[in-house]
């Protein structure tokens, strides 16, 4: 019962957590947006002839990647600035 | 297993124990009428209780509906009889294996060697009368056989306790104990003590009255009258009962016709009692003016006897009867008359008592009452009188008693088994119901002198040197085979254990376990029952201090460290399924029920459209509406537009690119 009552803690613990979320109930339209997306994508079958999809994957994902780095970079340099015995200023 | 089974009395929860298997024995809980058997009893408490719980006059005017009371009778007995299903004998048993019950029992708790040191432990049961005889292979029926014994042991208490019930009580009724340690180890199910959630407590029932020190003039008679004038009644009737004289089974002179008279007042009216008398010694004349008994006292014309005798007076009202106000009394003899003395209306839900009363073989009449209680506010068992030394309880009478109230609730008689017992094995009353071999020499029991009764079975003597005997009374030699290895010197150096009581055969050498490994080693519950087992273990050769002290102390740690794993996976459900009707759990949920199926490959595209069926109004079809794949007319067009879309994104790419890095280093 000493765990068990422990278990229990935790378990109020996440039910008080989940009680502070509202009650919801989603509308069909978002529970069922994959349908929505499905059928436009399905229209676009057999364009596979006249556009090169792996090619277009490929290379949307170059600029995002570079993006991404840089971003990364310069949060780094910013935190780096901050650590006082490589000199920065705390 | 026996070795076990009997110090389980002597575990410091002994009694709460044995009082669980007497409820084990019990399982089916009959109705009153009569105690078929010694461990119907706990039926017939269970009645009793349930009885006084409801106390179904009183509750038949409170608004309690029958089904209402059905329902709380019902609950009542159904989880009074799951909790004895949870200590039931075969229950408890069946944690041992079949195959290892009843094969060896060691002589566990003997140090060796030690002289002056008793033996050995004696055991609780042989069969005497039509009980299982012990045999190897046939312990299950054994350990019944000797619940029963512990039972007809807790059968004794009957005098100052209620069987099994009052353990249930001293467990159910304290709160630290109800959903505690003692709780769990009695296996009590408490959850039946009280009220059923339908009960409807008494409440709002019609005022009564009561007059209490009315002492009849010129005699040392003085009575306290009590009385209903509920509207249940019968029209123009008043329910009296009055206490007060003694008795005439205690010596007491009763009134007689010339006693006295009765005097009452009420609001509008008087009623003087010149219509209702004394008939004779022992009974109240019936009403000459046409009053009827009966209506609050059934045995009305068995003879009254005071004290708490019901009288019907005829107020010669036609509707519900007003409060009485008053009464005097009126010494017909010398024609005094006393003063007349206000009559007090009693609470609507009155305090009663339970009275229980022992009528013994020999007629001896003994009672005693519980403590008061509003049947509102609770029920208390009835507390029984001790039992006279040397009497027999014939039969076991409880009622309520009360301003107005005496209702009885049980009335049975003891059975010929019970009675048996009493008489030919009293020790069996007082739980030393054991299996003994005395020594006649000193005339002691061999287990309090060591090694002098050793080599006892083989001795050419026994008869006059041995006597065995069971719960005080003379039994024939076989009856104590099992003792065979107890009183040998060499058996209990080698550690055997009991002899087969039906053979007095050795069962061999080095059967007694060491406490690790036997009893420690094993797990308090059984993964396929979910029972624990905390008094016994489940093997049969684990020692006393095992199956006694240390077993139960396994169990309380597992009992307070270890989570059931029905009880863990609750647990966890709940915290599972917490987020469930809340937005991140909806949300997840739907995230995780989309299915994006993109399919745009392919190099041609034909749908279930024929242009042709339009105008010819019939047929189904499909068209084509572009086809580049290899092979095809217009392959070159497909290719071509690949290369060229793959071009320019490349090179919108490729700006794209080029401009974030020109930025980084400003060159453009």
């Amino acid at each position: 019962v000493i765990v068990l009552w422990f278990f229990s803690v935790a378990a109020g613990f996440v039910q008080w957590l989940a009680s502070l979320f509202p009650v919801l109930e989603l509308p069909d339209q978002l529970v069922n947006l994959d349908d929505g997306f499905n059928s436009v994508f399905a229209m676009g079958d057999g364009l596979g002839a006249f556009v090169p999809w792996p090619v277009i994957g490929v290379l949307a994902a170059v600029p995002l990647t570079i993006w991404v780095g840089g971003l990364t970079i310069r949060a780094l340099r910013a935190l780096i600035a901050h650590l006082p015995f490589i000199g920065g200023r705390g | 297993m026996i070795g076990r089974k009997v110090a389980a009395g002597g575990f410091v929860f002994g009694i709460v124990v044995v009082s669980s298997m007497v409820l084990g024995v019990a399982a089916p809980a009959q109705a009153v009428g009569g105690l078929d058997d010694p461990y119907n009893l706990l039926s017939y408490v269970l009645d009793a209780k349930s009885s006084v719980l409801a106390s179904p006059t009183l509750t038949a005017n409170s608004g309690n509906t029958a089904a209402a009371l059905s329902a709380w009778n019902a609950n009542f007995k159904k989880i009074a009889a799951a909790s004895v299903g949870a200590n039931r004998a075969m229950v408890t048993t069946g944690v041992v294996p079949l195959e290892q019950a009843g094969e060896l029992i060691p002589i566990s708790d003997y140090p060796a060697g030690s002289i002056g040191a008793q033996v050995g432990t004696r055991l609780p049961a042989t069969g005497w009368t039509n009980w299982a005889k012990i045999t190897p292979g046939a312990t299950v029926a054994l350990t019944a056989a000797m619940l029963i014994y512990d039972q007809r042991a807790s059968i004794s208490q009957i005098g100052s306790s209620w069987l099994g019930i009052d353990a249930n009580a001293a467990v159910c009724s304290n709160t630290p104990f109800s959903s505690g340690f003692l709780n769990y180890i009695t296996g009590q199910d408490c959850s039946g003590y009280g009220f059923a959630s339908d009960y409807v407590a008494n409440t709002g029932m019609p005022a009564g009255w009561g007059v209490s020190g009315l002492c009849v003039p010129g005699t040392t008679t003085c009575l306290t009258i009590t009385g209903e004038s509920w509207a249940y009644l019968a029209s123009s009737l008043y329910c009296v009962t009055w206490t007060g004289a003694a008795p005439v089974s205690s010596g007491g002179t009763p009134p007689t016709a010339t006693n006295f008279t009765i005097n009452l007042s009420w609001a509008g009216g008087f009623y003087n009692n010149g219509s209702v008398f004394l008939k004779d010694t022992n009974h109240w004349g019936a009403p000459s003016n046409g009053g009827m008994y009966g209506a609050c006292h059934s045995e009305a014309s068995t003879g009254l006897m005071p004290p708490n005798t019901g009288l019907v007076l005829n107020g010669g009202q036609t509707s519900a009867q007003p409060p009485i106000t008053s009464a005097s009394v009126r010494n017909t003899s010398t024609g005094a008359t006393s003063a007349a003395v206000a009559g007090a209306a009693y609470d609507p839900t009155p305090n009663v008592v339970t009275r229980c009363t022992y009528t013994m073989t020999d007629g001896t009449v003994v009672s005693k009452d519980s403590s008061s209680y509003k049947e509102n506010t609770g029920a208390l068992p009835p507390d029984c009188p001790a039992v006279p030394a040397g009497k027999v309880v014939g039969n076991i009478a409880t009622s309520q008693i009360g301003p107005g109230i005496n209702y009885g609730l049980t009335n049975n008689d003891t059975t010929p088994a019970f009675r048996e017992t009493a008489i030919n094995q009293p020790q069996c009353l007082i739980s030393s119901c054991v299996l003994d071999l005395k020594d006649l020499t000193s005339g002691k029991s061999c287990f309090t002198e060591a090694d002098t009764c050793d080599g006892w079975i083989s001795d050419p003597n026994y008869d006059s040197k041995y006597q065995c005997s069971y719960g005080g009374q003379n039994q024939v030699k076989s009856e104590c085979y099992a003792y065979a290895n107890v009183f040998n010197q060499a058996k209990r150096l080698a550690g055997d254990a009991y002899a087969d009581p039906a053979t007095g055969d050795d069962p061999g050498a080095g059967t007694s376990e060491s406490l690790g490994t036997s009893e420690m080693g094993s797990l308090v519950r059984d993964p396929d029952t979910n029972a624990r087992d905390c008094m016994g273990g489940s093997s049969p050769n684990a020692s006393w201090i095992a199956a006694q002290l240390l077993k139960p102390i396994q169990c309380g740690l597992e009992w307070a460290f270890v989570p059931s794993a029905a009880a863990t996976f609750a647990v966890g459900e709940s915290m599972r399924h917490a987020f469930d009707e809340r937005a991140p759990g909806q949300l997840i949920t739907m995230i995780s029920g989309w299915h994006f199926t993109a399919n745009m490959g392919g190099c041609s595209r034909v749908v279930p459209y024929d242009p042709g069926a339009v105008f010819r109004h019939a047929g189904t079809g499909s068209t084509t509406l572009w086809n580049v794949c290899p092979g095809s007319t217009y392959e070159w067009l497909g290719t071509t537009s690949k290369i060229v879309v793959g071009l320019s994104f490349a090179v919108m790419v490729f700006l794209s690119v080029k401009r974030s890095i020109a930025g980084t280093v400003d060159y453009r």
